[in-house]
């Protein structure tokens, strides 16, 4: 048995990650502005003894993105959530999204650092830069920045927010509330703060800090400041080379390997029965709308959520190769079709092999339907019995292509209930997973050391 | 004689808001300790205060140099807010938001979302940059106060719009059709203005109370005409007289701005010295004085529970206000006292408002739902 231990977070987006989760029969459809709704699922995730519950974020809104993207339409803001679930759980980290080109160093400094006292040390700051062009918008901004600006801007924040998180002695405010505060006179490139922050330095000392990103300045900013990466990996050798280089760069930073864990998403479609499981996928796709073949209209995009593309027989076309418009959606595919197919169109076929356990051939066949759903990239999952989804798991961290996952919940709250209850078990049975929380915080959760503080007087040593 | 009951706030200030607090023994408050301060909030709730007021803090040291260390450090308010609305049932919760060091969509985002955590019982207290110093923290150049009046009156208006950019019936959510939300129900804001420009919509519902109820505390002569466009004004920690100055001017500028003058909700903030014996409660504020080497900032009254609950009355009857803001010189056990010995006092004269389970902080104070001011819906459209 090994000593390495998965770690889950639950990416909560209230509406399902699926685009109709939420019409699912069971699904919660008034989910997002229901906080006690996502107070109980907040403790199905920490009754399975996830790392954490994850927050997203955005900054704008169109009604257009209903029929994509339910989910990132609108929601309650993370900030004020977070503080709600932290009241209602004990243990689970909770993660809230910020983006730092919209908001001022020290006002993060401050809700992190309130957040972090107020639920235990369990707090944690997920860094986004990008995926929000039309944020600009409601921000006064002419234009969203370029990569470079962003990051170059992102990382001076998180300097200055450390420093903001470090600007009391550990125990300065418990003797007397004035004199263990300090300025901290940060002169930058973009900022200039006084300090101290109002708020003395938080249980955990340091937030944990979450990013995710495939870019070259995203990865250095991971491999630097965060304790915990989102990997976006389609199969187990781009995971596994995202994998090392990510830790490769932490050492380059002089950070351990084990400093950083990475976590790709993953949506687990899990019933008792590999055919329940089909069924229960079959019956989520079968709601998407499909959009019509009319390609004058550019299909709106919303970031790297957003899919691949019209949900459409015309984009079926265009990714696989084949001529297949006219066809009807719920029509089975003729075999000549995956003959034809060029090499997406085989990896395609394969993956809704995966998912659906269908083919061209035999008594179970791929209808058009798939296609387009699955060219659209969308109804993404690992589709199976418990035993199957906890293989697929085992599989992928025993290559060392992730250290745990992030659990994507296709809808509310039955996927999450799902794999709480039928895929936890087997993974803390075969030695893989926690059965009890080690402590209170979310560093704990994540074996991470409390970091020393960078600015006191008199080095205090990390516990 | 005042013939209509009180409505109560709590004034949350760390430690007490008498500056030696920190340094007496019986103080044994600690405002990061999570079990601490949700006590101390639900025994607030159980008194029957219609809310719990918590202000921000941008620019400690600067405050801690004009007032006290107790204005130095405590978790930021719409987190705190959030936390505690989930520990308690009908408690209002009046949070500050600075509308000089935020932006407008985040703190549109922030005071909307609080409204939906607590069912509609959210208050928005708009401070602005010109209250105290903070510029620094912010990578800016100190600003006039006038300049930060003026920002504050187009965040203002930016959020009164933002709130109402989904209207109440945007939701559809039919799961046989697909049809989440009506598209003509949501409305972008196209703010153009002097400082900012908004797109819109918000990415949040309309928020339970419509408009989240929006409170302003009198600092200068500047704060008149942003406190006429609140629902609750607090109108400082002053004695009777300077108290009913202040709410003539006040009434003055509700109806200059063409508001009814009864629309807003008038408050004065009181601090109790309160001991079984009178003697006794002169000994205790002579001590804390001494331990601050200096005297409380605000209007303290000092006696046993009978002349407390005379002075708050004299307080209310000459002041011509709504409600009294508590601020307690000592935590937690002034507090204690307070709720033991002046809240039934109060109450036995019928001058104690008690709130109800269920409602919202609009309905405490007596403040009609606000109809929604960008519906395109003749049957819905203000009256303007």
């Amino acid at each position: 048995m090994s000593n390495r231990q998965l770690h889950f977070g639950l990416m909560f987006w209230a509406n399902g990650t699926h685009p109709s989760g939420w019409r699912m029969p069971t699904a919660h459809e008034t989910a997002p502005f229901d906080i006690e709704f996502l107070q109980k699922v907040t403790q199905i995730a920490e009754g399975a003894k996830f790392d954490f519950l994850f927050l997203g974020d955005r900054l704008a809104s169109d009604p257009a993105l209903q029929t994509t993207n339910p989910s990132q339409m609108s929601r309650l803001e993370p900030f004020v959530s977070a503080a709600s679930l932290a009241a209602a759980t004990s243990h689970i980290g909770i993660v809230v999204t910020a983006n730092p080109t919209y908001y001022d160093p020290y006002n993060i400094a401050h809700l992190t650092a309130s957040l972090d006292h107020l639920s235990g040390g369990r707090a944690s700051w997920n860094l986004v830069t990008g995926a929000d062009e039309i944020a600009a918008a409601n921000f006064s901004r002419d234009e969203h920045w370029d990569t470079e600006k962003r990051y170059d801007w992102a990382d001076e924040f998180v300097e200055v927010t450390r420093k903001l998180w470090d600007s009391w002695d550990e125990d300065a405010y418990d003797a007397d509330p004035v004199s263990g505060a300090r300025a901290i006179n940060h002169q930058g490139r973009f900022f200039n703060i006084n300090g101290p922050l109002a708020v003395k330095r938080p249980p955990q000392g340091h937030i944990v800090i979450l990013h995710a990103g495939t870019s070259d300045r995203s990865r250095e900013l991971g491999a630097r400041d965060a304790d915990v990466i989102f990997a976006a990996g389609p199969n187990i050798p781009a995971a596994k080379a995202y994998y090392d280089d990510i830790k490769a760069r932490a050492k380059k930073h002089g950070r351990s390997a084990d400093d950083i864990a990475i976590l790709p998403g993953m949506t687990p479609i899990v019933a008792p029965t590999t055919a329940e499981a089909v069924k229960i996928y079959d019956q989520l796709n079968s709601f998407i709308q499909i959009d019509s073949e009319d390609t004058a209209e550019e299909h709106r995009r919303y970031g790297a959520l957003g899919g691949r593309g019209k949900r459409n027989l015309s984009n079926v076309t265009r990714t696989i190769g084949v001529d297949v418009i006219g066809r009807g959606v719920d029509e089975v595919v003729d075999p000549l079709v995956l003959k034809e197919a060029n090499e997406d169109g085989q990896k395609l076929f394969a993956q809704i092999t995966e998912r659906t356990r269908r083919d061209v051939t035999g008594a179970n066949r791929i209808t058009y339907r798939d296609l387009i759903i699955a060219a659209a990239g969308q109804g993404g999952g690992v589709v199976g019995n418990p035993k199957e989804v906890a293989d697929h798991i085992e599989h992928w961290f025993e290559a060392r292509a992730c250290d745990g996952f992030n659990i994507f919940p296709a809808y509310n709250p039955d996927t999450v209930s799902a794999f709480a209850d039928l895929v936890v078990p087997i993974l803390q049975n075969r030695g893989l997973y926690r059965r009890d929380y080690s402590g209170p915080t979310f560093r704990d959760h994540l074996g991470l050391k409390r970091p020393a503080n960078s600015l006191t007087r008199t080095v205090v040593a990390a516990e | 004689m005042t013939t209509k009951p009180l409505h109560f706030g709590f004034t949350y200030t760390p430690h007490g808001a008498h500056p030696g607090a920190w340094r007496h023994p019986d103080s044994r408050h600690d405002p990061f300790d999570p079990a601490q301060i949700t006590a101390q909030t639900q025994a607030v709730e159980a008194a029957g205060f219609t809310f719990i007021r918590f202000q921000d803090q941008l620019a400690p040291e600067a405050r801690a140099a004009a007032h006290a260390p107790e204005a130095l450090a405590r978790t930021e308010a719409f987190t705190t807010a959030s936390f505690l609305a989930t520990r308690t049932k009908r408690l209002g919760f009046v949070v500050t938001g600075n509308t000089s060091y935020f932006e407008p969509f985040n703190l549109a985002r922030l005071t909307a979302s609080l409204d939906h955590v607590t069912h509609g019982r959210a208050g928005w207290e708009l401070t602005s940059g010109a209250s105290y110093p903070a510029a620094r923290n912010y990578s800016q150049t100190e600003a006039t106060p006038e300049v930060h009046y003026a920002r504050a009156a187009e965040v203002l208006d930016i959020l009164r719009k933002l709130w109402d950019s989904w209207e109440d019936d945007a939701f559809i959510r039919n799961k046989a059709t697909g049809e989440y939300v009506d598209g003509d129900r949501i409305h972008p804001i196209h703010h153009e203005g002097e400082r900012f420009r908004i797109k819109g919509p918000l990415n949040v519902a309309r928020p339970p109370q419509g408009q989240v109820v929006v409170a302003h505390e009198i600092t200068s002569d500047l704060s008149y005409a942003i406190a006429a466009q609140a629902d609750l004004v607090f109108l400082g920690s002053h004695a009777p007289a300077e108290i009913r100055n202040r709410a003539d001017a006040m009434r003055e500028a509700v109806k200059a701005a063409g508001r009814a003058a009864d629309s807003v909700r008038l408050f004065a903030d009181v601090i109790p010295v309160l001991a079984a014996t009178p003697e006794a409660a002169k000994a205790l504020l002579a001590d804390l004085n001494a331990r601050a080497g200096q005297s409380a900032d605000g209007y303290v009254i000092a006696g046993d529970a009978k002349q407390i609950a005379d002075q708050i009355e004299a307080l209310a009857e000459t002041g011509g206000v709504n409600g009294i803001n508590i601020r307690s010189p000592l935590l937690p056990t002034q507090l204690e006292a307070f709720v033991e010995l002046v809240v039934p006092e109060l109450k036995a004269r019928g001058l104690w408002a008690e709130p109800k389970d269920g409602a919202t902080l609009r309905d405490h104070l007596g403040l009609d739902r606000p109809a929604n001011r960008l519906t395109t819906r003749a049957d819905l459209k203000a009256a303007v």
